[in-house]
């Protein structure tokens, strides 16, 4: 109905285009369904250190298993020494016929909230073969990367089952607690999975860094000829579009 | 290149116009190649009306759209390997090993998203003003035709990255043709140049992308073009300009395209480009939107997702597809949903043009299809249950029932007196 009114109270058509984009928030993006609310992480891709870090964790805990094979001719893989040669490479009917993935665009086909919600939810579970179940991604078939270093998480209610309380949206330290701590403490242990996303959503886009130096000046130049064409047109647009005056 | 071209042809614009010598050069290739001449008769002496709105930037922007989408595919094309094994790959060579590599193909796959916008709201300038209604109605057409061509496109181009969203929304919309009588078959096998959809598909596709939907596509905006320059612009007005002439036969209330539109319009299409490049350098994924997330994983033909859904731009399609219990109907739905439109110059029985001067129930018809379109294209993005479902197909029926009473609405509608010339402000 605003629509309407708008259209005839002085053919105003541009205030279309506000209710179009009043209109725009209903395209929200679906994050598939989970048991639990997926943790915030604010990704800084500037903080190089964190990502190099992230990087030695990642050859730590992570690529015994999992190739970067897109990656290794970035300028981070040579300084971290990852070549072609150290990427694990898995025959297709390993692992029961599902190889651990590759993970260079892992950040973008998940994301990274959902990487480091994942990473620090597994629980035990004896029904499980790998004795470790995950709230973010029930049944999982990797085996808990970190029962040294986070130590073991165990469900507060014994009776809880992922397939009942799937799109609950529930917080993951409301259904699971720690039982027994491993090497590195609680915010210790966070900081290392965050390094970790940090560094798999570098891989996943290297170009961010060349991506934001470039778009500074390429922004920079087209905004200051909007700003010189506007300013011409101000100052002699009156004069010249005199014959578009009706 | 682009840039090259442009000061290429700057230079010679401007060794042919300073230097007397090369004037003479200039009328003997005109003399021979009617380029410059052509250029005048196109621009200068184009008589556009003069209450052209910021609405009409929309098909300039729409070949800007255009010629980006076509320097930006020359140079993704020298590094893809259109092969099951060495696509998805490929993809990642360009984006990580080819110098700027990942400049051109977010410029790519950015350039698609905003070509659908530009040429969205181009279609509601055209439905607002009543561009297709005579002497415009082949025009309309083309550019519905169009439409479709472009549609066309953007599914072969999408499948060729060959992530999982590619290869099963390709193997959804091929299994829609075998709904087709007799030939369906077929024809799904003759597409897919296979019994499955596989890497055959993919460098069919490749080729259809490349080089045969857009130089249709190409064929096509030229005799948009054509069309437009024969009949002359429409106005928001819906006045008729022609028929007010001075003694040269210059119509009373047009001024020359060039310098005042090109001109005006100028600024506008710096703002296009900055929008354009700051989601190019800042937000190339557009928040899974304009690349989704499925689509960064390779195609895996064992492995079903959870949710197939298509592009954005293509989404209200599909939402009319999945509303439609049965699969031949729904496709068929799909199919009407687009070739509809090309008998708008017919279905408006109003005597007006332009929204401005027609009453409130075309109006009313106008804004319902439109919000039916958004809400559908929302729809299509989401899994079809339950209420959606519900909702996709309320939708769907208004978007169907438009065709059915525009005639009506149009013909009963209590239309305002459309002046003779432009009316001051």
């Amino acid at each position: 109905m605003i629509v309407i009114c708008k259209f005839q109270s002085g053919y105003r058509e541009f205030d279309l285009i506000i209710i179009l984009l009043l209109l725009s928030p209903l395209i929200c993006f679906s994050v598939g369904d989970s048991v639990v609310e997926l943790d915030s992480i604010n990704i800084d891709l500037m903080n190089e250190q964190r990502i190099l870090q992230g990087g030695k964790n990642f050859q730590q805990s992570c690529m015994s298993c999992h190739s970067l094979n897109s990656f290794v001719n970035d300028r981070v893989a040579k300084s971290l020494d990852m070549t072609s040669e150290k990427m694990p490479v898995w025959p297709d009917d390993s692992w029961n016929g599902h190889p651990p993935p590759d993970l260079s665009l892992i950040a973008l086909s998940m994301s990274p909230e959902w990487l480091y919600t994942y990473l620090r939810t597994y629980y035990v579970d004896a029904d499980r073969p790998t004795g470790y179940n995950n709230l973010v991604f029930p049944n999982t078939n990797m085996p808990n990367p970190f029962i040294d270093l986070q130590g073991k998480q165990v469900l507060i209610d014994p009776n809880f089952s992922p397939s009942k309380h799937l799109g609950d949206h529930a917080l993951w330290y409301r259904v699971i607690k720690l039982k027994e701590g491993g090497s590195l403490s609680a915010e210790a242990f966070d900081d290392y999975v965050g390094d970790i996303v940090h560094f798999l959503t570098y891989v996943s886009d290297p170009s961010v860094h060349e991506r934001r130096s470039m778009g500074v000046w390429v922004l920079g130049y087209l905004g200051l000829f909007i700003v010189i064409t506007y300013a011409y047109f101000r100052l002699v647009g009156k004069v010249f579009f005199k014959p578009l005056k009706h | 290149m682009l840039m090259l071209i442009l000061s290429v042809a700057f230079v010679l614009f401007v060794l042919l116009n300073v230097l007397p010598l090369f004037k003479g050069l200039g009328r003997w290739i005109d003399a021979r190649l009617p380029v410059f001449s052509f250029l005048v008769e196109h621009l200068s002496h184009y008589p556009a009306p003069k209450n052209l709105n910021l609405w009409y930037v929309f098909g300039a922007l729409a070949i800007v759209a255009c010629a980006i989408q076509f320097v930006s595919g020359i140079w993704l094309v020298m590094y893809y390997t259109p092969t099951a094994e060495k696509a998805f790959s490929s993809v990642q060579l360009i984006m990580r090993d080819v110098p700027y590599g990942w400049l051109v193909r977010y410029v790519h796959s950015t350039g698609v998203s905003c070509w659908f916008i530009v040429i969205y709201f181009h279609i509601f300038r055209g439905l607002m003003y009543g561009s297709y209604k005579a002497p415009r109605e082949l025009l309309w057409i083309s550019g519905v035709t169009l439409l479709f061509l472009m549609m066309a496109e953007a599914y072969t181009g999408y499948v060729l990255p060959w992530g999982q969203m590619s290869f099963w929304a390709s193997k959804v919309i091929i299994s829609l043709l075998s709904s087709i009588p007799v030939v369906g078959n077929d024809l799904v096998v003759w597409l897919q140049g296979d019994y499955e959809v596989s890497g055959v598909t993919l460098h069919r596709f490749f080729a259809f992308h490349v080089v045969g939907f857009s130089f249709l596509i190409l064929l096509m905006i030229l005799l948009h073009i054509i069309m437009l320059h024969t009949v002359g612009s429409n106005n928001p007005d819906g006045v008729d300009i022609m028929k007010h002439k001075d003694r040269k036969g210059w119509p009373l209330d047009a001024v020359p395209y060039y310098p005042y539109f090109v001109l005006k319009y100028i600024p506008i299409i710096l703002v296009y480009l900055f929008v354009f490049f700051a989601i190019v350098f800042y937000a190339p994924t557009f928040y899974g939107l304009f690349l989704e997330a499925e689509n960064f994983e390779p195609a895996n033909p064992l492995v079903t997702p959870a949710h197939i859904k298509p592009a954005w731009y293509l989404s209200p399609y599909y939402a009319i597809l999945r509303s439609i219990p049965d699969k031949s109907l729904g496709a068929l739905a799909m199919l009407l949903s687009i070739v509809l439109w090309m008998f708008l110059p017919w279905l408006d029985l109003s005597p007006v043009r332009s929204m401005r001067y027609r009453g409130w129930m075309s109006r009313c018809a106008l804004a319902t299809v439109v919000s039916a379109f958004i809400l559908l294209g929302y729809l299509g993005l989401q899994t079809a249950t339950g209420w959606y479902l519900l909702l996709s197909r309320v939708a769907t029926f208004l978007y169907f029932s438009f065709f059915v009473l525009f005639p009506l609405i149009t013909y009963y509608d209590r239309d305002l007196q459309v002046p003779e010339r432009i009316p001051g402000v």
